[in-house]
């Protein structure tokens, strides 16, 4: 895409940069055999900065994981465009990650493996890859655990595994579809915790999906809210706590003040029973 | 668990005994003819004479390499038509209706036209096992392939995975074990076509012992055969798990750069 100036951000942006991800007028309806179409997504106008780190909240179904496969090229979207890095997306990019709530590891392969399959994939010659998958397992906390298979390790452990497997071909983009909803309260924290450092040291330009607005207001440097289905943006919120952040730490009046508002934004999204 | 594991085979052996047992006794006490019945020590006199038989090993050379060989052929057509059917589904959605016919016809009926267009030689056991072998072997590998978690297949995609990649690295190792189960059956299907092959006409093999042994009336040599053809199915199946989890804890074996012998830090689990 033309570097067609991002509205005014409230961030550092410049007017001129042109947006990491965009999504133009997009809208998507899914279709089943004999059904009248199901609109999931419409009138859709998103612009992601390069480092930015953007969470996407609404109610089930309002089209937000529609809108990220559209990003990764799981989903051509039935209207509108959906660039990265200026260029229309066709298909799966190979410089953006994609990480989701379910682990997807290989119970045949030890961790170390499944973290070097992507750089497998791309014929990086085995020491070089396992050298690089040791780096990435180490920094999610799991440099003593890279012989173990899926089974040997605990819900936790599997979804950080995903995460260095993410990580590990070093994408400039990370899309993320409720990456930490299956984990429980307690390990939820710790592993959100792992990611805010790693983060903010490498400052990628990531999407999260997700429907926990403490988890939104805790990673994201900006949060957009969508309606129910027919999923549309109601609601963008920067977020302005400073960084280094952390998962665990109280929360101030600014950042109660934040979930509130975001909360009140998706309930006037919603009508009639869930309201 | 061990002691209890011990315990059944105590008990194991117990049943044996007693079944031998009663067989032996309401034979020897004239509630059954031997004739008919035969009893275990006229089987065991049996066994002894027919192993000393020269012919013998010739019997069992014949049966093992029909079989063998029409496993092999099964299974490996079985392998390939399961995956190719797998991962093109117009194939399969244009196909399914005539395996589904081919499968439902008693296959050993097709014997005599085997024997009719092979002889009576090897090869129209070997076909005969080959064609009860391939449709077990394609409706488990099928059914592998489907199985697949498309958790793994979409990661894989995502990453990069081309056609043949994620062939060969996702859906061939997550099937492996479900492959497996369908060759262990194979071996049973194998062993039922080439004893049935054998039966029909052969001049060779123990199902032309068994027939022959029938046709003469040796019942108490017609039942050794049957144990002999229970030992060597047994030893077969026992032979294809053996390969099983060789094969598999070759897949399963660390990666060979493992070694590094980076100390192991033990990073305390979190939960």
């Amino acid at each position: 895409m033309p570097a067609t100036a991002a509205p005014s951000s409230p961030h550092r942006a410049t007017s001129t940069a042109p947006a990491m991800i965009a999504a133009l007028g997009v809208g998507h309806d899914y279709v089943a055999e004999g059904l009248a179409p199901t609109p999931a997504l419409t009138d859709t106008d998103l612009r992601v900065r390069e480092g930015e780190f953007l969470a996407m909240v609404g109610p089930s179904g309002c089209g937000k994981t529609t809108l990220l496969n559209a990003f990764a090229g799981l989903v051509v979207p039935t209207r509108g465009r959906v660039t990265i890095g200026g260029e229309p997306v066709a298909g799966i990019r190979s410089d953006v990650g994609y990480m989701f709530a379910r682990d997807g590891l290989m119970p045949w392969r030890t961790a170390l493996d499944n973290v070097a399959f992507g750089l497998e994939l791309r014929g990086v010659p085995a020491p070089e890859r396992h050298e690089r998958a040791r780096t990435y397992l180490a920094l999610v906390g799991l440099e003593g655990f890279a012989e173990h298979r899926r089974a040997e390790l605990s819900q936790g452990m599997r979804q950080r595994v995903a995460l260095a497997r993410t990580l590990a071909t070093e994408p400039a983009v990370i899309l993320m579809d409720e990456p930490f909803a299956a984990l429980d309260a307690q390990t939820k924290v710790i592993v959100q915790d792992e990611f805010l450092k790693i983060w903010e040291r490498s400052r990628r330009t990531v999407v999260f999906v997700t429907h926990d607005i403490v988890e939104a207001v805790t990673l994201a440097d900006r949060v957009v809210v969508f309606s129910e289905r027919p999923g549309r943006i109601i609601g963008e919120f920067p977020i302005g706590i400073p960084r280094p952040r952390s998962a665990s730490g109280s929360h101030d009046a600014a950042f109660e003040r934040l979930r509130t508002e975001i909360w009140a934004c998706l309930r006037r999204g919603m009508s009639g029973s869930a309201r | 668990m061990r002691g209890s594991s011990f315990k059944v085979l105590i008990w194991q052996l117990a049943v044996l005994l007693v079944a031998v047992g009663v067989w032996e006794l309401v034979v020897a006490l004239g509630y059954l003819n031997p004739f008919w019945a035969s009893s275990p020590s006229f089987i065991a006199a049996a066994l002894i004479d027919i192993v000393r038989e020269p012919l013998f090993v010739k019997h069992v050379v014949t049966t093992l390499s029909e079989l063998v060989a029409g496993f092999a052929i099964g299974a490996v057509l079985g392998i390939a038509i399961g995956f190719v059917l797998a991962e093109w589904s117009m194939a399969e959605r244009v196909l399914a209706p005539y395996l589904a016919a081919l499968n439902s016809l008693p296959r050993v009926a097709l014997a005599p036209l085997f024997i009719l267009w092979l002889g009576i030689g090897l090869w129209s056991k070997i076909v005969m096992a080959a064609t009860l072998v391939v449709f077990i072997v394609i409706s488990n590998t099928l059914a592998a392939a489907r199985s697949v978690d498309s958790d793994m297949i979409t990661v894989a995609r995502l990453l990069g995975a081309r056609r043949g990649q994620l062939f060969v690295k996702v859906v061939l190792p997550a099937s492996a074990p479900v492959v497996f189960a369908g060759l262990r059956l194979g071996v049973i299907y194998a062993m039922l076509g080439t004893v049935v092959g054998e039966m029909i006409a052969a001049n060779s093999g123990l199902g032309y012992m068994l027939s022959f042994y029938a046709g003469s009336f040796q019942v108490s040599h017609l039942m050794a055969t049957l144990v002999i053809l229970i030992a060597l199915s047994t030893a077969l199946s026992g032979a294809t798990s053996w390969l099983e989890r060789r094969l598999l804890a070759r897949a399963r074996r660390p990666t060979p750069s493992r070694a590094d012998v980076a100390p192991r830090l033990q990073t305390p689990a979190i939960e």
